[in-house]
């Protein structure tokens, strides 16, 4: 079996939506979401993460015990997000400082690690990159749009653009991020459910059609 | 003997990718390193002048555990050295990370005269700064370090007998042997 | 006997509904509704007229997205919503910009009652819910610029400009608070615009308490938060009074810890409830040296799924087995 790698890279940013539907990295989702910049670089550094982890863990999975395989899995993942921390402190360090102790905990992030476990270990490298490459733009994306919605409503700007002076500032509060985290998990369903009710409304359809077509040329 | 095998390989697997990240992370480090700056010092102090750099990654660990940063001193705008700033990273202890600390001492006086939290350690889930003015602002309080020693028996800065203090506490006792040391002993050579 | 009709019981019904009683709810307010605008001025009325209107149009807009169409609304509209925006805006001073009662109200219906199925299924108070967000949303607005009714007071104590009434009683600064009859009519006391005439407050409790929608039971809060202050604080009664007549006590707990959803189903699970509501009230009062009645109501709600689990409600018509064991002694 072949998967494509549009496909891989929409499974990743929609269908399986690490955020919204697999519901994996839930703990810097629901701390860094407080503005939109806090998204992008979080979703970088765990795209970057991911890929390296992704395509190290394939390249390995026919060495690698299983009996020792999450252990080693976490070494590799320690080692990139190390790199990561190390580059960003030299290049970037006001990201690092922004995303702060988030940056270190993203070995223990379920995200790469559940990916590590359930796709790269099985799938040929070229597929794993893909497959991280999506699934870290998912996230990405997801956290750049909570906190783009945090930061609207809860301060008023927009990466750190001040719009208006007008500011509910119960998102910027942790009860906030649970409430919006709630309301983007509900949308998403509440889209994607409609999206599948219409497709298969319209495969029905083109089914009984076909159906008629048959009755009609019995008859 | 086939399950010895695969122990063995376990380990052997698990040891060759340990080395291998080992020295990949090794190569980098010298790469990546960031030295320290005077900002760090100056961000943190209101006097005016200008920071140098006295000496940095002081081997100095002679503490309780830790390592001085950065030395500087405020040169002010008459050519006189009127302060030394030290920052220290203290070692972390237990649950709870490593934190810096930033220190200041009156050049004239050798008086501790401000202390600031720079970096705070958080994995434990607290941070320094969570416990107030008192451990994470040393202000009002001015010590004259008249010996190495001055503050190993000293009651401040402390909330309780929590871990966090601990660090916070070793930044100021190695702060002390340190600018004892160093300008109150050495300078009077 | 053509037609036999078979349906599931209750057979007889009383004239209690749920519009009923949330009529009565809102006669009951009325009182400390009018003490409202005696005291703050007509802008009282624009604020808890804002706070209702909007509390109904977000429960029709709801239900219109919902697709139900706008007869069944109408069948359905019980007043709850009314309710709700009317104890949202008397939780209000009278000096809250306009936006606030509005976005209250939007939440408290929408996201504290509609999705969590309407009417009865809200997991606690809407209104103390829209209260509180409004509370963490707009902190500026909701702490400051408490405006003082207009009214002197009896006693003769004023208060300096920014404090409450309770801030002070915590501190124990007695030179300060006004006499216990003005804390008891309101009058020269700052505070939200249903919660400062306790003498209205209670007026409306007692036409509950005749109508039967609420039982005696909420006075066990009142009570047990001013003998809890008195004990924190040393036995010194000199609080006991002054610390049930200031803050927002009485409108916690004669309207808003009384709501059907949110109350446990048992008698005792009931006394727990007002017991933990008052010690906690208390408690949490002088640690924090403000008001926090709307707080503790808030996490008392949540709680009282524990509290249902806990106590075992007796089975109807249960009769305690006969302790067998003295026969058994006896032969």
């Amino acid at each position: 079996m072949k998967v494509k790698a549009k496909d891989l890279l929409l499974d990743g940013i929609l269908r399986q939506n690490p955020v919204l539907k697999l519901v994996l990295g839930t703990c810097p989702t629901l701390a860094l979401t407080t503005a939109a910049m806090n998204g992008v670089g979080m979703g970088l550094a765990v795209t970057f993460v991911l890929i390296c982890s992704n395509v190290i863990i394939s390249a390995l999975r026919n060495i690698i015990p299983s009996k020792v395989r999450i252990p080693a899995y976490i070494l590799i993942i320690a080692t990139f997000v190390t790199i990561l921390r190390m580059v960003l402190n030299k290049f970037l360090p006001s990201i690092a400082t922004a995303l702060g102790s988030y940056l270190p905990l993203i070995v223990v992030n379920c995200l790469i690690l559940g990916r590590a476990e359930a796709f790269a270990s099985k799938n040929p490298v070229l597929d794993s990159a893909v497959d991280g490459l999506g699934m870290g733009l998912g996230f990405m994306l997801s956290l750049t749009l909570m906190g783009a919605f945090r930061e609207i409503l809860g301060t008023g700007c927009i990466f750190g653009v001040e719009l208006w002076s007008f500011k509910i500032e119960f998102f910027t509060h942790q009860a906030g991020a649970l409430f919006t985290f709630a309301i983007f998990i509900a949308v998403f369903v509440g889209i994607s459910n409609l999206i599948s009710s219409m497709r298969a409304k319209k495969m029905i359809k083109e089914y009984s059609d076909k159906n008629n077509e048959v009755k009609e040329e019995i008859a | 003997m086939a399950k010895k095998e695969t122990t063995l390989r376990c380990v052997t697997v698990l040891t060759v990718i340990a080395v291998i990240c080992g020295v990949l992370l090794a190569v980098l480090n010298p790469l990546l390193y960031v030295p320290p700056t005077v900002d760090d010092l100056a961000n943190n102090f209101t006097a005016e002048g200008e920071w140098s750099i006295e000496e940095l990654n002081a081997d100095f660990e002679k503490g309780n555990g830790g390592k001085v940063l950065l030395a500087g001193k405020l040169t002010n705008a008459e050519g006189v050295v009127t302060h030394y700033g030290l920052t220290i990273k203290t070692n972390s202890d237990a649950q709870l990370g490593e934190c810096t600390y930033a220190l200041y001492f009156d050049a004239q006086t050798d008086t501790l005269v401000e202390a600031k939290y720079i970096v705070d350690g958080t994995t434990g889930g607290k941070t320094y700064a969570a416990y107030g003015d008192k451990g994470a602002n040393f202000e009002d309080y001015l010590v004259q370090i008249t010996s190495e020693n001055v503050f190993d028996s000293y009651t401040y800065p402390q909330t309780g007998a929590t871990k966090t203090l601990k660090a916070v506490n070793n930044a100021f006792i190695m702060g002390a042997r340190y600018y004892y040391n160093v300008y109150v002993a050495g300078g009077n050579e | 006997m053509e037609k036999l009709l078979i349906s599931n019981s209750p057979h007889i019904r009383s004239n209690s509904t749920t519009k009923r009683i949330m009529i009565d709810v809102c006669i009951a307010l009325l009182p400390a509704f009018l003490m409202g605008i005696v005291y703050f001025g007509p802008m009282c009325i624009l604020i808890v007229g804002l706070a209702v209107l909007s509390a109904v149009l977000a429960e029709f807009c709801y239900k219109l997205i919902m697709k139900k169409p706008m007869r069944v609304i109408l069948k359905e509209f019980d007043y709850t919503s009314v309710v709700t925006g009317l104890l949202l805006g008397l939780n209000l001073h009278s000096t809250v910009a306009w936006y606030l009662p509005i976005l209250g109200s939007a939440f408290a219906i929408i996201v504290v009652k509609m999705i969590f199925g309407g009417t009865g299924k809200n997991f606690v108070n809407p209104a103390l819910a829209g209260r509180i967000f409004l509370f963490i949303s707009f902190s500026a607005i909701m702490a400051n610029g408490w405006a003082t009714t207009s009214i002197r007071n009896i006693g003769g104590v004023s208060l300096t400009t920014g404090a409450t009434a309770l801030g002070s009683v915590l501190k124990g600064n007695f030179d300060k608070i006004p006499s216990n009859l003005d804390l008891f009519l309101g009058t020269g006391i700052a505070g939200c615009i249903g919660e400062t005439c306790k003498a209205a407050l209670l007026l409306g409790g007692i036409y509950l308490l005749v109508r039967r929608v609420i039982d005696w039971k909420p006075v066990i809060y009142i009570l047990v938060t001013g003998l809890w202050t008195v004990v924190i604080k040393g036995f010194d009664f000199n609080y006991f009074l002054p610390s049930i007549l200031s803050g927002g006590l009485f409108l916690g707990a004669i309207f808003m810890a009384t709501d059907y959803v949110t109350c446990p189903n048992t008698k005792i699970g009931t006394y727990i409830y007002y017991v933990l509501l008052g010690v906690i009230t208390a408690w949490l009062r002088v640690r924090t040296g403000g008001e926090v009645v709307s707080f503790v109501i808030f996490v008392m709600n949540l709680c009282v799924p524990l509290i249902d689990r806990f106590v075992v409600p007796k089975p109807f018509g249960y009769q305690k087995p006969e302790k067998k064991k003295s026969e058994k002694g006896g032969n």
